[in-house]
């Protein structure tokens, strides 16, 4: 018995120390860099000079001087920063897959400037704007949004310590905290465990049962909570120079209500059939799916400057 | 709770370390320890199915000691209709009631009758048909004076639930697994390690070939009028190896972790798909249902003995029997069909039991002879089963007129068809390893290949890695419906 169970160990402790190796030297898995609180707003940035590498990429990322990773380029007529969640960061993905890089190539007088992390309500990406504006002075903010970034930017929806949230109530920002940083470094830094954690997404369903649900007893409130969020945005935000990019699917009743409130807004489409995500288990958008929504926003845009 | 589930990941380990560190000195505590995991391996699926298991369990109990202590045949005979109607009554309730009230309804219909019943929305229990079938060998065997029942009930609940077979088989005769829990189990290390080997193989059948076939193969069936005849052979063919996959990897994870807990199961598949004629196949494929049939079906009827007719009668029996049990509907009835026109010939000519022998035993490739009746039995197994697979026979029917639609043969698009090509190449690996194992007991039993203890790590490792690159979508064992 003894001996099988140290047999058993052994093959088992190789077996990881041999994944280790492959999901190291083949980068299965990104690296995921350092998380900071930035001073002036509170908000989550990364610890600047960071680098590491993109998903099964022989390129890095590094993490630039205003705590962001990806393109992050200027000397253009004008710049664009493009402010969003993981879609944005989009680590699982090389560079030449990011929405910075392709919007580059389509926007000929723009530069973009990319402000991407995992976890960004609604509410902290237009943070995230009026932090970049004395930084990097873009002429305009494209913010990626989709149903659930509005539904967690609401606090009494649903508190989420993690995220910077809303109290509608008392018309004040929430800041958020670092959710279990050396949990999530040992993940992290251990290779195999996370790639284990990324394929086998054994908590997915435990993390549907957190997602908020709204039925429709509580859509009014979320929809008066959306008016009132909408409201406290027109009056902190310049959201004249905001587009906001709607993923495809989005709530149109959401959609209205931001024009309503003075955003330039552009709608993301697919067909049933067209598949965007990396995998059935990554939602994720592949390079694909990067493609198709920078051309689709890059078809748009023209025509929203001239309203602007 | 399903062998490819992190829940089975946590719960064979917690209960091997019971059952080797806490439970390991007393035989009744051994027992109790089965009886309590196989109960919450099966709960965890639908906690209210455990009073049928519970019932069944204590009927077959009270039948057995009834059936010792009877002292004249009709009151046996009697005894073992009580087992044979209760285990029979809840399969034929749960898994048949609504096929047989639908074709009741149909057939009356046919007729300008009006047949006032309503289907019942029935949820099948998981493995019923295994554990009733084998709480009944149990029954018959007492009652033909082959086993002697058992007086403990523990050992006896543990029979019939033992959870590494409980919910797709092997289906154990009592003969063979009962006396198994009379007697205290002490570890065995190399029992231990061969039943981690086919575990290992039996994950990599499911994880790696069945589901992905299965993804390739539903995208075909689902959408089988779009697709031309060479796209709906290989759908075919890819459900071939998912059903092999699925089913064999399931047996493999059973009887390797029954290993794990010093018992031994019988054998449930012999490379099938190695078969150089049906009879072959069918000595190979589910070998315990199959036995199952031959002994408490077809022999009794009258096996191959008797006249022509005779013969004929009992081989469509057992195969429609055969196919019957696999689900309520028509396909399956059809498939047993099939496979006793395949067979028939063989019986009739007295060339069914050619080939006993392992194919190319000895040698490392096979005849060309061999290869072409390895080929037509593997053709005619592939045609069978499309009709296991389809919605419904009109659907089998296209389906096979789709194939020989010659002119609309078209090279098939693989960038349609998900990551066709490389399932195909792991499809490749399987039959490779499996054709150089096909004298042992599994695939990996003996790794001739790899004589050294570091190459075979190697080689397990390069099987876990492949689970993990090519895991496909978690699907239900197939076999669980049945």
């Amino acid at each position: 018995m003894r001996k099988y169970l140290l047999n058993i160990l052994i093959f088992f402790f190789c077996a990881w120390i041999l994944g280790e190796i492959i999901i190291r030297v083949f980068h299965l898995v990104p690296d995921i860099p350092k998380r900071i609180i930035e001073p002036e707003m509170g908000l989550q940035i990364y610890e600047p000079g960071q680098s590491g590498y993109y998903t099964m990429a022989e390129e890095k990322w590094k993490v630039n001087q205003h705590g962001w990773v990806g393109v992050a380029n200027s000397g253009k007529k004008a710049q664009i920063s493009v402010i969003g969640d993981s879609y944005i960061e989009n680590l699982m993905n090389p560079l030449r897959c990011h929405q910075g890089y392709l919007l580059e190539n389509l926007l000929k007088d723009y530069s973009v400037f990319e402000a991407g992390r995992s976890g960004v309500t609604f509410i902290e990406a237009l943070q995230i704007s009026k932090l970049l504006d004395p930084k990097i002075n873009p002429k305009y903010h494209l913010i990626y949004v989709n149903e659930g970034d509005f539904k967690e930017s609401i606090a009494g929806i649903r508190r989420y310590k993690d995220r910077v949230q809303i109290d509608l109530e008392q018309k004040r920002i929430l800041q958020a905290e670092l959710k279990s940083p050396v949990a999530k470094q040992i993940l992290y830094s251990n290779k195999f465990l996370y790639y284990l954690y990324l394929r086998f997404p054994l908590f997915v369903s435990d993390q549907d049962k957190n997602k908020v649900v709204i039925n429709k007893t509580d859509n009014k409130k979320f929809h008066q909570a959306l008016i009132d969020l909408f409201e406290f945005c027109e009056d902190e935000f310049d959201t004249n120079r905001i587009i906001l990019v709607f993923h495809p699917n989005t709530d149109p009743n959401i959609q209205s209500l931001a024009k309503n409130a003075g955003f330039n807004t552009i709608s993301l489409y697919k067909s049933e059939e067209d598949n965007w995500s990396i995998s059935s288990e990554d939602p994720h958008w592949s390079c694909y799916g990067h493609q198709q929504a920078a051309e689709q926003i890059a078809s748009e845009f023209p025509k929203l400057q001239e309203d602007i | 709770m399903l062998f490819n589930s992190l829940d089975f990941a946590i719960f064979l380990p917690v209960v091997f370390v019971l059952y080797w560190f806490l439970f390991r000195t007393k035989l009744q505590a051994q027992n109790l320890l089965i009886v309590a995991a196989s109960y919450l391996f099966y709960g965890w699926w639908d906690y209210r199915f455990l009073s049928l298991i519970l019932f069944s369990t204590i009927v077959d109990y009270g039948v057995g000691l009834a059936l010792n202590n009877a002292n004249n045949a009709i009151k046996k005979k009697i005894l073992l209709w009580i087992s044979i109607s209760v285990n029979l009554g809840f399969l034929g309730f749960f898994k048949y009631y609504n096929f047989f009230l639908d074709n009741f309804h149909n057939a009356f219909s046919f007729f300008g009758y009006q047949l006032n019943a309503n289907s019942l929305n029935i949820i099948l229990p998981v493995g019923i048909s295994f554990y009733t079938f084998q709480t009944l060998s149990y029954t018959i065997d007492v009652y033909r004076g082959n086993l002697k029942p058992t007086r403990n009930f523990i050992s006896f609940a543990a029979f019939v639930s033992f959870f590494p077979q409980l919910v797709a088989g092997p289906i154990e005769r009592a003969t063979h697994l009962l006396p198994q829990f009379y007697k205290i189990r002490k570890f065995d290390y190399t029992l231990a390690v061969l039943g981690s080997r086919q575990i290992l193989w039996g994950l990599f059948k499911k994880i790696v070939i069945a589901d992905n076939s299965a993804e390739i193969a539903n995208q075909i069936f689902n959408n089988s009028d779009v697709y031309s005849g060479p796209t709906l052979l290989i759908g075919a063919f890819f459900f071939t190896f998912q059903i092999y996959g699925d089913f064999s990897g399931y047996s493999d994870i059973a009887i390797g972790t029954s290993r794990l807990f010093g018992f031994d199961l019988m054998k449930n598949f012999a490379y099938p798909y190695f078969s150089r004629d049906i009879a072959e196949f069918w000595r190979r494929w589910h070998i315990s249902l199959s036995t199952w049939f031959r002994d408490y079906l077809y022999i009794p009827l009258g096996g191959s003995r008797g006249g022509t007719w005779l013969k004929v009668r009992n081989t469509f029996i057992i195969f429609l029997v055969s196919g019957f049990w696999h689900g309520a509907n028509w396909t399956f009835i059809v498939w047993g069909g099939l496979n006793a026109i395949y067979f028939l010939p063989l019986l009739l000519l007295k060339r069914n039991r050619v080939h006993t022998d392992v194919v190319a035993e000895g040698k490392i490739f096979p005849s060309p002879r061999e290869i072409l009746a390895m080929g037509s039995t593997f053709l005619l197994t592939v045609l069978a089963w499309i009709f296991f697979r389809a919605e419904n026979v009109t659907h089998a029917l296209s389906y096979i007129g789709g194939i020989f639609e010659f002119s609309n043969w078209t090279v098939p698009d693989f960038t349609e068809i998900n990551h066709a090509v490389i399932i195909f190449y792991l499809i490749i690996f399987l039959v490779f390893i499996e054709w150089l194992g096909r004298e042992n007991e599994f695939a990996l039993e003996k790794i001739h290949f790899a004589p050294y203890r570091s190459l075979r790590w190697g080689f397990y490792m390069a099987v876990i890695l492949l689970m993990f690159i090519y895991t496909g979508n978690q699907q239900q064992f197939i076999y669980f419906q049945f």
